[in-house]
């Protein structure tokens, strides 16, 4: 008897945990290397910065594909004037300086490398129209222990979009010294005459005495691209793939414009 | 709108009180050998196209304009009686159907028994509960859900999962009422089998669409079930041993003819059979193992033949546990899910034209995980709840005024109390509670539908229900009106139509296609509100005289708007984290959209005979859109299934032997695969995150990306597999009667895909793509003996 429930267990343990594995018997999705491009033009730069890389295939392939940046020609183009970006190896990004866009400029984007070519378009957007008001900073601590500096501020977008997409970026400084920088989420939807309170955290120690606000109007490109970058890093197996936003016809990547405004304030305790 | 709605209404009060004053014949059917009462039995004038069926607690009511009348009862597996005589005054008559178990000699009476065509019916799936325990199942395992998948418009999630998609809908969607009472995570085994198998189970119907009035709250679907009244005649029961589980049901007269019981349970044994296993490989010093129970019981009493009340409730638990000792320091670890619900049921026939129904119900279900430390003088103890706990009360009136109307109207206030999370964290010398944050709201709804045979060949069913919800300050409230209509062309082919709006105000979120305990459910909120559906069908049904055949196909079209899911990158692991310190409110993870599903299904079925069974197929389309996710580009759902067959037969070769089969064939589910990996560079205005942060300088942030193209645009490979069994039957004595039942699950062992994952091919020293598949060749046995 003991012999039999042991080989029903035996059995119904091996059952349960069967799984077998093999080589997928099905057709791969494509699987070729693609150009990926990122540009972010401002008017208040005088240089273009373009990073260009390649995509590596996951299936069927020996390794990563290498870019020869020799061979890769880029090219933004505005107003019947084109600018040749050069590569600069330091950096490892291609750029052109002594540039000046203006709002409403159109900008084109060329990129060719042995054959592949890719391009996309951008406008260059408004500057940011708002009202900021710091409204003070609180200590906040949890339930288990955890405390953290709460910077709250008031911001009223005044751009005359019925949608406005708005970035708010910070940097902490303590005796005019960085501190620690802000790494939430901080891309933000407003309405035209849209009000928000938003809370700025990241000074985890409390020890900070000054910060930088950086308040970006962007277009809807470099919002969709940026909004799904900050969710980019896996979080576990049952979460929702991101999708990258890509604005790039022909490749990956993202070709967009922002505009940026600098505040700065004392930490009221 | 209102003023149609108005107008309806009161066509229908006038033409419900403008008939001729008719005899009314009413009263019960119930099975002759057992006293069971009967439901969904054909009760017509022979020759005419007036008739009833028996409504969910076995009370028929007709009215009939002449004094004689030949009155047919009938019910597949039953003989059918056939009443001819004068009536002359209102009457009572309680008829009692013999079995007739031997399916093959069924004789069908007459020109109603079991057709399609003349019911005013459709996108209505009935399984009887006979055909389930016929048809082969993983491990011999009876499960009823898993016979419904094998419907058209319906399927299942993943391997062997007994989660349901209807007609494009979510497994949220589905609305799985056992008497009355709402089933919540019907699971057990992390979804390898859902919480029903049958044995209690008095009768299963599941609406995909056309939906009554009286049914409301989920977007898609509705699964009724009733339990079994039990034998109020002799005592007796079944016993069932199978490889994974072992079933008992005990059902008897409490006071003989007058009240009656039944008690079912199940509970698997993997853990019994393992843990001499597990003892002897670790030395006694730990233990784990998993089970899962369940329980139905239902008692009955009848207090005068105008009033019974019912007591029933069901209780399943699956439970996983450890426990390590060494020295002076021990672990244990508990993880369990649970659902009970319990209905209290008061019938009450004000006359032989009104019927009540008050059921008072309790629902509860919870998620536990339980952790404990005790290392000498330490200790440490972590315990996380999640669920949710309906308490209600429904009515519900049927109004038979005449033959022309079937009027049924009615009303339920329910309280739902919701907890996402909670958390006790205790520790020598310390010890808090975290996120202990409870949803309370109330959902309330009312509702009028009637069935009007307005013509001889014309009949509708037209309703309207309201519905309202209320959390915090919110309050949410809808119209929700339904429409079916039906014109049978000829006896034997009909046309129907249907239209019907859905509100549902509570939420399920999940994220992973199989039925994971910590699947939770949320209220609709102020930030959150309610998903709504239109569905619009169109069919046909047509009986086939010899054989026996019924073909029904039916074209929908539903839309869905508010329907919620998890945002790029969050999962139920954001909501209910443990060493979260910060309170976390669901919709911050979920992201709200919309959605459509069309298609054509087509049932070919055969309920009696020697070979009885069915030919599914459906043909259909559904797509999502949410501005969050894919960009805002729509997408196919993982569960869009664009072909989807199914076959199965049940062939009784003889009085001893059953042989059965199933066939199944279906689209490969849409799922994102990375095509290729890449370095995104994100736009730091400060450098923050970069090697320039605090310099002011804008910059390039790198990340290390995956590019999947668009969400679910690669289809896994085609599900297709055979199940066949046989059954072996003896009579033995004093009515006795032994089954033993050998099936094989996924006969030609089909390497279905369970999921994808990217791995490393040491011989081509590429990477590949892998598949992993779940389910080889499966054998199963069981042993069935009813006494």
């Amino acid at each position: 008897m003991k012999t039999y429930i042991y080989i029903i267990a035996t059995f119904l343990i091996l059952v349960l945990i069967s799984s077998c594995e093999k080589n997928a018997d099905i057709d791969i999705p494509d699987n070729e290397p693609q150009l990926v491009v990122a540009a972010f033009i401002s008017p208040q730069d005088d240089t273009i910065s373009l990073k260009v890389s390649m995509s590596h295939p996951i299936y069927y392939s020996s390794g990563s594909v290498q870019l020869n940046y020799d061979e890769v020609t880029a090219v933004v183009s505005s107003g019947g004037i084109n600018h040749n970006l050069t590569f600069d190896n330091q950096r490892l990004t291609f750029f052109s300086d002594k540039v000046q866009f203006n709002t409403g400029d159109n900008l084109k984007l060329d990129v060719s490398y042995r054959g592949e070519k890719v391009t996309s378009e951008c406008t260059i957007i408004t500057e940011p129209v708002y009202d900021f008001e710091y409204l003070g900073s609180e200590t906040k601590t949890y339930k288990d222990g955890y405390s953290e500096g709460i910077h709250k501020f008031k911001i009223t977008c005044n751009n005359g979009n019925d949608i406005n997409y708005y970035r708010l970026n910070s940097n902490f400084y303590m005796h005019n010294y960085w501190y620690s920088n802000y790494y939430e989420s901080d891309l933000y939807e407003f309405a035209k005459g849209e009000t928000r309170t938003i809370e700025i955290r990241g000074d985890h120690d409390l020890q900070a005495d000054s910060m930088r606000v950086y308040i970006i109007n962007c277009d809807e490109h470099y919002y969709l691209y940026h909004k799904n970058l900050g969710n980019s890093y896996e979080k576990g197996p049952f979460t929702e793939p991101i999708i990258m936003y890509n604005n790039v016809e022909g490749g990956l990547g993202i070709f967009s414009s922002y505009n940026m405004q600098l505040e700065k304030y004392e930490i009221n305790k | 709108m209102k003023y149609i709605i108005t107008i309806i209404i009161l066509f229908l009060g006038l033409s419900a009180f403008s008939q001729a004053k008719d005899i009314t014949i009413s009263g019960y059917v119930r099975e002759k050998a057992s006293d069971e009462l009967l439901i969904g039995v054909n009760i017509y004038i022979k020759g005419t196209q007036i008739g009833t069926i028996s409504n969910s607690y076995g009370f028929y009511s007709l009215s009939i304009p002449v004094q004689e009348a030949k009155i047919v009862f009938s019910y597949v597996g039953y003989e059918p009686i056939i009443m001819a005589q004068t009536f002359d005054k209102d009457s009572v008559i309680n008829v009692y159907l013999e079995s007739n178990t031997d399916l093959s000699e069924v004789e069908v009476y007459g020109d109603r028994d079991e057709k399609i065509a003349d019911k005013a019916v459709m996108s209505v799936v009935s399984v009887p509960v006979k055909q389930v325990r016929d048809i082969p199942a993983l491990l011999g395992e009876k499960d009823v859900f898993k016979v419904l998948q094998l419907m058209p418009g319906i399927r299942g999630g993943s391997e062997a999962s007994s989660g349901l998609y209807v007609r494009g809908g979510g497994p949220d969607q589905n609305l799985v009422i056992l008497d009355d009472a709402v089933v919540y995570n019907a699971m057990h085994l992390f979804g390898f089998f859902s919480v029903f198998n049958g044995d209690a189970i008095k009768s299963i119907e599941l609406y995909k669409g056309g939906f009554p009035a009286r049914f409301g709250g989920r977007l898609s679907s509705v699964i009724d079930m009733s339990l079994k009244d039990g034998n109020r005649k002799e005592f007796g029961g079944e016993a069932s041993i199978g490889l994974l589980s072992s079933r008992l049901l005990l059902e008897g007269p409490i006071i003989k003819n007058k009240s009656s019981f039944i008690i079912s349970g199940r509970r698997s044994y993997v853990d019994v059979l393992a843990a001499p296993i597990i003892a002897s490989m670790e030395d006694g010093g730990s233990t784990a193992g998993y089970y899962f129970y369940d329980l139905n019981a239902k008692a009955n009493y009848e207090i005068s033949d105008k009033d019974k009340l019912y007591l029933s409730g069901y209780f399943g638990r699956d439970k996983f546990y450890s426990h390590d000792s060494w020295e002076d320091q021990s672990s244990d670890a508990i993880l369990f899910w649970e659902n009970a619900t319990g209905t209290f049921r008061w019938n009450h026939q004000f006359s032989n034209k009104l019927f009540s129904n008050t059921s008072f119900v309790f629902s509860n279900y919870q998620f536990v995980i339980d952790l404990e430390e005790e290392d000498g003088d330490d200790f440490s103890h972590l315990r996380y709840k999640s669920g949710i706990r309906d308490l209600g009360i429904k009515t519900d009136l049927t109004w038979v005024p005449n033959n022309k109307h079937y009027i049924r109207y009615g009303g339920a206030i329910t309280n739902h109390l919701f907890t996402p999370s909670a958390i006790v964290y205790e520790q020598k010398g310390f010890d808090t509670e975290l996120n202990a944050k409870e949803l309370n709201s109330i959902e309330t709804s009312a509702y009028i539908e009637d069935e009007w045979r307005a013509f001889d060949r014309f009949k509708v069913n037209m309703g309207l229900r309201l519905s309202n919800f209320n959390y915090n300050a919110k309050s949410y409230f809808d119209l929700e009106p339904r429409i079916l209509a039906s014109y049978m062309l000829t006896d034997l082919l009909s046309i129907k139509a249907s239209y019907a709006q859905m509100s549902q105000y509570v939420h399920l979120l999940t994220s992973t296609g199989i039925g994971l305990p910590t699947d939770l459910w949320v209220p609709s909120t102020d930030r959150v509100g309610p998903q709504k559906s239109k569905q619009f069908a169109l069919g046909m049904a047509k009986d086939f005289e010899d054989p026996n055949f019924s073909l029904s196909v039916e074209a929908y079209y539903k839309t869905m708007t508010d329907i919620i899911s998890y945002k790029e990158g969050a999962s139920f692991m954001m909501v209910g984290d443990p060493t979260s310190s910060e309170e976390f409110n669901y919709e911050d993870a979920v992201t709200i959209g919309k959605g459509y599903s069309t298609g054509i299904e087509v049932l070919l079925q055969r309920k009696f005979g020697k070979l009885t069974g069915w030919i599914g197929y459906t043909l259909s389309l559904t797509k999502y859109q949410f501005d969050e996710l894919n960009n805002g580009k729509e997408f196919f759902p993982r569960h869009d299934r664009r072909h989807d067959f199914s076959i199965v037969g049940i062939y009784k070769l003889n009085e001893k032997i059953t042989l059965s089969a199933t066939w199944i064939y279906g689209t490969g589910d849409a799922v994102s695969l990375a095509k290729s990996t890449y370095t995104a560079y994100g736009h730091s205005p400060s450098g923050v995150g970069s090697s320039y942060s605090g310099q002011g300088l804008s910059h390039f942030s790198s990340y290390h990306t995956n590019h999947y193209g668009e969400k679910n645009s690669f289809r896994m490979a085609a599900y297709h597999r055979l199940d066949v069994g046989a059954q072996f039957k003896k009579k033995l004595k004093k009515g006795r009667e032994r089954v033993i039942e050998v099936s094989l699950y996924n006969a030609y062992s089909r390497q279905n895909p369970f999921y994808y994952y990217t791995g490393y091919d040491h011989n081509t020293k590429q990477t590949v793509l892998k598949q992993v598949s779940l389910f080889p060749i499966l054998p199963g046995v069981s042993y069935y003996l009813k006494f």
